[in-house]
C-alpha cells in the first residue's frame, strides 16, 4: 500500500482515524522504507520540542505574573515583585524558579524594558552551574566601592551594607544604578572564593541622584529579609570594610 | 472580581510557560517573546468576558498573540526597535551542550520557515494542538494548514540534514 507523505504526517500528529491509522501501521510491518519515512518525521518532531520545551522550565518574568495580578488585585501592585534565587538546596516549587536556565535572561529583559539601565549591563549577571555570577563593571564595583566612601557618579551600582555571613564569605547589599526615576534592582551579593554570586534581586524604588546610595532602610523587604538571614553579627563599619576590600573580601 | 474572572486569571497563570513556548517559536527572539507575551496577557485580561467557557483557553489566548504579533509586534520591528537575537547576547562565553547545540540548529532552521510556517509549526508540532483547533486559532482552511505544515516540515527537514542535525533521507 502506498502512504501519501500527507497521510504519514496526519499519522505522526496524531490525526488519523482509527482505520486509516491501522492501514498506517499494517502497511509500516512489510515496508521498510515507510519505516524509515516515518522515523525521520519522528525524528523531527522530537527535535522541535526538545528544542523548545526548555522554555517551560525557564521562569516566568515577574513582570508578567505580576500584571495578571495586578489585574486580578488591585492591592498586589502595592507589594513590591520580589526576584527570589533559591539556594541551590531549596526543592524546586511553583512560581519559585526550578531550574536557573534563563534567569540571567529574564532578568536581562526586566533590566532592559522595565529598568533602563544605561549600557549593556544586563549581560553582565551570567548563569553557570546554578549561580548567577557577576561580571564586568558590576563586579568590579562590587568589590572595589566603599560604601563609607564617595560614591563615583558613574558607577554602575551603589553598594550599601557590607558584613561578614555565616558561611563565612563577605556579603554587600547594593541597588542598580537607574537611568531615571522609575523602579531599580537592588540585590545580595556574596564573595565565592573569585567570583561574587546573586543571592537575592528584587525591585527597589530608584533613589533620588542626591542620595543615591541605598541606605537599609529604603532596601526591598526581600533583600532585608536576606541579610538578616546570613549576617553574622553586624555590618562591617568603614574600617573593616576597608580592610576586607584590600584584602579582596577574602578572610 | 467574580469567581470565574479570578479563575481565568489562574489559568491564564497556569498557561503562561507555553505561551512563552510558543512567541518563542514564533519570534525566535527571548526578549521579543516575553515582550509578546505581555502583550497577550494585556490584551486577554483585557477581553476576558468574550473568551466562550466551552472553547479551549489555550488557543484563544494563542488566537490573541498571533493577533498581537501580526499587528503590534512586527511594527515594532519594522521600525527597527528589534532587541539582538539571543545568541549574540545572553550565551556569550558559555561552552554548549550537544541539547543546546541541538536547539539552536532546530531554531536556525526554524528562520528559513515564513512567518505563516512557523506559527502552523508552532502551533501543532510545538504546542501539540489538533489541525481543527490550530486551524481556528489561525484563521484558515485544515487545508492549508496541512499544506503548510507539509511545506513547512520539508524545509526544517532539509536545513536540519544540511546542518548536520537531520535525520537524512534513505
Amino acid at each position: 500500500m502506498n502512504i501519501s507523505d500527507e497521510t504519514l504526517m496526519a499519522y505522526v500528529d496524531g490525526e488519523l482515524e482509527p482505520v486509516a491509522r491501522a492501514a498506517v501501521e499494517a502497511a509500516l510491518a512489510n515496508d521498510a522504507r515507510l519505516a524509515s519515512r516515518l522515523a525521520r518525521q519522528q525524528a523531527l518532531l522530537a527535535q522541535l520540542r526538545t528544542a523548545f520545551d526548555d522554555v517551560l522550565d525557564e521562569p516566568v518574568p515577574p513582570q508578567l505574573l505580576a500584571a495578571i495580578r495586578a489585574s486580578g488585585n488591585a492591592n498586589a501592585a502595592k507589594h513590591p515583585r520580589v526576584i527570589d534565587l533559591p539556594s541551590r538546596v531549596r526543592a524546586p516549587r511553583r512560581w519559585s524558579w526550578p531550574q536557573w536556565g534563563a534567569l540571567a535572561a529574564s532578568l536581562l529583559v526586566g533590566v532592559l524594558t522595565g529598568y533602563s539601565v544605561p549600557g549593556h549591563r544586563a549581560g553582565e549577571l551570567v548563569t553557570r552551574n546554578g549561580q548567577m555570577v557577576v561580571h564586568g563593571s558590576l563586579a568590579g564595583a562590587l568589590s572595589g566601592q566603599l560604601a563609607s566612601g564617595t560614591p563615583n557618579e558613574t558607577a554602575p551600582l551603589r553598594v550599601g551594607l557590607s558584613f561578614l555571613a555565616k558561611t563565612g564569605n563577605y556579603c554587600r547589599t547594593f541597588a542598580l544604578a537607574s537611568a531615571g526615576d522609575r523602579q531599580t534592582l537592588a540585590g545580595l551579593a556574596c564573595k565565592d572564593g573569585a567570583e561574587w554570586t546573586i543571592r537575592v534581586l528584587a525591585e527597589a524604588p530608584a533613589a533620588s541622584d542626591a542620595d543615591y546610595r541605598m541606605a537599609a532602610s529604603a532596601l526591598p523587604d526581600a533583600v532585608l529579609r536576606a541579610v538578616d538571614d546570613n549576617i553574622a553579627g553586624n555590618p562591617l563599619d568603614a574600617a573593616a570594610e576597608r580592610i576586607a576590600r584590600d584584602k579582596d573580601w577574602r578572610r | 472580581m467574580s469567581q470565574s474572572a479570578a479563575q481565568i486569571h489562574e489559568d491564564i497563570v497556569d498557561l503562561l510557560p507555553r505561551l512563552r513556548r510558543f512567541a518563542r517559536a514564533i519570534t525566535r527572539h527571548r526578549a521579543d517573546a516575553d515582550d509578546l507575551v505581555q502583550v497577550t496577557v494585556e490584551r486577554a485580561l483585557l477581553r476576558t468576558a468574550q473568551w466562550q467557557p466551552d472553547t479551549r483557553l489555550d488557543s484563544w489566548l494563542f488566537r490573541i498573540m498571533k493577533n498581537a504579533w501580526i499587528d503590534e509586534v512586527r511594527v515594532r520591528i519594522r521600525r527597527g526597535k528589534l532587541f539582538a537575537p539571543q545568541e549574540a547576547g545572553d550565551q556569550v562565553g558559555v561552552s554548549y551542550t550537544q541539547r543546546q547545540i541541538d536547539a539552536m540548529s532546530v531554531q536556525q532552521a526554524m528562520e528559513h520557515l515564513s512567518e505563516d510556517q512557523r506559527m502552523v509549526v508552532g502551533l501543532v508540532l510545538i504546542e501539540g494542538l489538533p489541525y481543527k483547533e490550530a486551524a481556528v486559532v489561525l484563521d484558515i482552511p485544515i487545508g492549508t494548514l496541512t499544506s503548510r505544515l507539509a511545506r513547512a516540515r520539508e524545509t526544517l527537514q532539509a536545513v536540519l540534514v544540511e546542518s548536520g542535525a537531520g535525520v537524512e533521507a534513505e
